[in-house]
């Protein structure tokens, strides 16, 4: 069963292509994945890295926001918010962490080849690796974080917390020094890495783009995490990394809050995937487990029904505000204020809204299983694992909320 | 700076003991569990880490002797009038280090209670098996075998379905029970049990309360087999599997309590469980309280320490702030069971269905606080090496056992408002 076709959503953002993209990785996810879940279950080698491999390179996903012109399938305009939303919904209902590998890749990439802010340099030099490779390329990113106690003196805040790194001019080049960095995702075997840096004369943030084969880039061992087992991380360090001055990105607070905004619809959409897949396994439990005696079905239970409702219900309205903010991406113009605030605030909500409305999903659904729903072999259990995991690094929902109340009151001091 | 030690604890009624087994506890736990927690999930199949912690523990300090008879090689906690604050104690602490092995733990005790407990010790069988409990310097597990196939849950809702939908039966063959049914999910299955209390029917489909039968069944029985363990979200340091008895015998005198009273009995048992369950909760949260003051001192927003920012300080006084209720009903809850003259059989329905209020109410709040935390420490929050997110997904279990959340609202309805279909 594919949910997605239960929940309504505006037919007229979408046209035949991408409903076929979504049928290509519905089986994609079928053959690739849950055919074979109960034999690997979160194996990254034998489960994980082939489908990614099938994802990103066979179907081609890893080429898809890259101009014609660089080898690429050339959805690089704002007008793919939609497809890229239902792409991302399917590949989030087979695999959070593939979805969210994906999601932050295509964030990176709409920074560097989106027709409005195409840096023609570095797309000439990067589309190849990414269109050309028959591997995985995988984008990663490394965001502000809270400061140690015992931070070094060069260290630069931004919003309240550190940046990562610290560049420097050196004629053509810009020397990057970072330590012990945790990226977003797959610190082992990112290929890029925008890294979010500090640089001389600049005010705000600046965000450069790091190969993975850059001498000086270190990668710790990986860690173990609460879920997202397809993205393998690990911290990095940047030890006087030289790359090129046209790796910059972009720079500025303005810039830096547009990329969030994408990687937020982005997240978003692999967020309601992993929503749908919550769905249809607490619907087949509803068809089939029995409780209060013999011949009482569980959906028509009226307290389980009234929770599975709920979950329903809360599952529609966020697929509802998800394409809203997808349209708002689309034709920014059509809405009041959206060019001041760079599709932050509203992106910031949804997906805040979206992710915590997860979390409180799949724990009801998890109440409704009993112990079926903490067992792995149920795979509930792994959806509300990479869900959380997914969260966390959307980073502070009190500290985040200082972002909104600047916006909502004006504040200043915050 | 305060400490997991001034959580309240109602100083005028906890047991002489407390502090002491509390004392011993901490320092096992300090020593044998937390330094090596976070490779547990790695180790939920072979349990090479995990059991030395449990031989330290159960065996060699003794713990898994506490509820029988003193000249049985016992402790007698099952006669004391601390039998509950004692044990809430007890699981406290060991859930701070790891929840799991605090189920593991006290779950031994659980079907035990039918037994050891007055007013209705069953000397003969206290006899039978204290010796596998108390000659030993190696950790015993025993196991409460409800849950079936066809639902856990319906089990549990005695007031209602009186047992009907049990299907594991227990038929008398001359001076033997012959016990015949599959069940799930017993903590401590998985190959590591040795002593079985199972929940069965005499009659199957009666919903005469004297057809409820709980008979002890030693693991090493022929018919007896215990599945692999099942892999799990969290506490890998209970292992639970599927167990099919297969025209096992015993002997008629391993039934706990006879007709009529195996069935009240078992109310008991919930409400131990429901006691349990609190404690389990509690001690995590106390843990989480000491991983998030280190986090938050050493974690600067806006050149501060974390807990200096006040939106954050807010989350953090809504987590101490359930710490101290969830610590105050478990004690309380305690003492209702400690002190039946005062508050009434621990087996009543109102005991029971007060349980699973505060039950529910523990669990409710510790996820959702949990959850917050977690967030609150960004990338930290998913990181196993901090330890925080082994407690999120540990304590999720527990809102979900015993019949889940669900169950609990129903039974908390059924006893204040007298409902009668629920
Ligand atoms: C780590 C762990 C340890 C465990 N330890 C033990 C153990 O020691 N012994 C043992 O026997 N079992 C044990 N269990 C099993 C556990 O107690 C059961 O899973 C639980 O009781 C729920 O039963 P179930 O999974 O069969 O779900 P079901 O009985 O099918 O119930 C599923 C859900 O249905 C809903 N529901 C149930 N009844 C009602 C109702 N009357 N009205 C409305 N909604 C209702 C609830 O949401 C419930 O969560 C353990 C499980 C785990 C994961």
């Amino acid at each position: 069963m594919d949910s997605s076709k239960i929940f309504p959503f505006p037919l007229g953002s979408v046209d035949d292509s991408d409903f076929l993209l979504a049928q290509t990785l519905y089986r994609w996810a079928e053959t690739e994945l849950v055919s074979k879940r109960l034999e690997f279950r979160e194996d990254y080698v034998k489960l994980l890295l082939p489908a990614m491999k099938k994802l990103f390179v066979d179907v081609e996903l890893q080429k898809m926001t890259w101009p014609e012109s660089c080898g690429g399938i050339g959805l690089n305009r704002r007008e793919i918010a939609h497809t890229l939303v239902m792409a991302l919904e399917q590949v989030g209902r087979a695999d959070c962490g593939i979805g969210y590998l994906l999601a932050v890749t295509l964030t990176l990439c709409s920074s560097i080849n989106f027709e409005y802010n195409r840096k023609e340099d570095l797309c000439q030099r990067i589309a190849p690796f990414f269109c050309q490779s028959d591997q995985p390329v995988i984008g990663s990113l490394v965001l502000p974080s809270y400061a140690m106690d015992n931070y070094p003196a060069v260290t630069t805040f931004f919003r309240g917390k550190a940046l990562p790194a610290v560049a420097r001019y050196d004629n053509d080049n810009l020397v990057i020094n970072g330590q012990e960095m945790r990226p977003l995702n797959s610190g082992r075997d990112a290929s890029f890495f925008g890294v979010l840096c500090s640089l001389e004369a600049e005010d705000g943030p600046v965000l450069i783009l790091v190969p993975g084969d850059s001498p000086g880039l270190i990668r710790d061992e990986p860690f173990l995490k609460t879920g997202l087992a397809a993205s393998n991380n690990a911290d990095i360090t940047l030890n006087d990394v030289i790359v090129p001055r046209e790796n910059i990105i972009f720079s500025g607070e303005d810039c830096l809050s547009h990329m969030l905004s994408w990687f937020y619809l982005n997240i978003s959409a692999v967020s309601m995937g992993s929503l749908f897949a919550v769905f249809e396994i607490i619907r087949e439990w509803g068809d089939t487990r029995v409780i209060k005696g013999k011949g009482n079905l569980f959906k028509e239970n009226p307290l389980t029904a009234s929770v599975m409702a709920e979950i329903g219900h809360d599952i529609m309205l966020s697929r509802l505000l998800l394409y809203q903010l997808a349209a708002m991406f689309i034709s920014p113009d059509s809405y009041s204020h959206i060019e001041r605030e760079n599709l932050y605030v509203p992106a910031l909500s949804v997906v805040s809204h979206i992710t915590q409305t997860a979390e409180k999903v799949m724990n009801q659904a998890m109440e409704l299983m009993g112990s079926a729903g903490y067992a792995t072999e149920w795979n509930l259990e792994r959806y509300w694992r990479d869900l959380k995991t997914i969260q966390v690094h959307l980073g502070s929902w009190e500290l985040n909320k200082m972002d909104l109340a600047r916006y909502f009151y004006n504040s200043q001091k915050l | 700076m305060p400490s997991i030690d001034d959580f309240t604890r109602p100083k005028e009624y906890i047991s002489p003991i407390d502090d002491y087994f509390g004392k011993i506890v901490r320092q096992w736990a300090d020593k044998e569990v937390i330094p090596y927690r976070q490779r547990y999930d790695e180790d939920w199949q072979e349990h090479r880490l995990i059991e030395p912690a449990f031989d330290k523990l159960m065996g060699e300090l003794g713990l898994q002797r506490v509820l029988f008879p003193e000249d049985l090689g016992g402790w007698g906690l099952g006669h004391s009038h601390y039998t509950a604050s004692a044990s809430f104690r007890l699981m406290e602490e060991v859930a701070r280090a790891d929840s799991g092995i605090a189920v593991a733990f006290g779950v031994t005790f659980w079907p035990l209670i039918m037994i050891c407990n007055e007013p209705h010790l069953n000397r003969r069988l206290c006899e039978e098996f204290a010796p596998l409990f108390c000659n030993t310097n190696k950790a015993v597990f025993a196991a409460n075998a409800m849950t079936e196939p066809q639902g856990g849950a319906d089990i549990e809702n005695m007031e209602i379905i009186k047992g009907s939908t049990i299907e594991t039966t227990a038929v008398l063959d001359g001076d033997d029970w012959i016990i015949n049914g599959h069940k799930l999910w017993p903590t401590n299955s998985g190959g590591v049990c040795s002593l079985f209390g199972v929940v069965c029917t005499t009659r199957p489909g009666s919903k005469d309360l004297n057809d409820f039968a709980f008979i002890f069944v030693p693991a090493d029985r022929p018919g007896v087999t215990q599945g692999n363990s099942y892999q799990k979200a969290g506490m890998a340091a209970d292992k639970n599997s599927d167990v099919w008895f297969d025209h096992v015998r015993v002997p008629k005198y391993y039934r706990a309590c006879g007709p009529g009273d195996d069935y009240k009995y078992f109310k008991e048992v919930i409400s131990f469980g429901n006691l349990g369950s609190i404690a389990f909760v509690c001690g995590a949260m106390m843990n989480v309280f000491e991983i998030l003051q280190n986090f938050c001192n050493s974690n600067l927003y806006r050149g501060l320490p974390v807990k200096e920012h006040d939106a954050v300080a807010a989350v953090l006084a809504d987590l101490v702030k359930d710490i101290e209720i969830i610590r105050i009903i478990g004690y309380q809850y305690a003492r209702m069971l400690d002190r039946p003259e005062l508050y009434g059989p621990r087996w009543s329905d109102e005991i029971v269905a007060k349980g699973r209020a505060y039950k529910y109410f523990a669990c409710d709040r510790a996820v959702e606080d949990l959850g917050r935390v977690m967030n609150l420490m960004e990338s930290g929050g998913s990181d196993r090496a901090r330890d925080l997110e082994k407690h999120w997904r540990d304590i999720k279990i527990v809102q979900l056992w015993m019949g889940g959340k669900q169950l609990c609202q129903m039974e908390t309805a059924r006893w204040f408002f007298d409902c009668k279909t629920l």
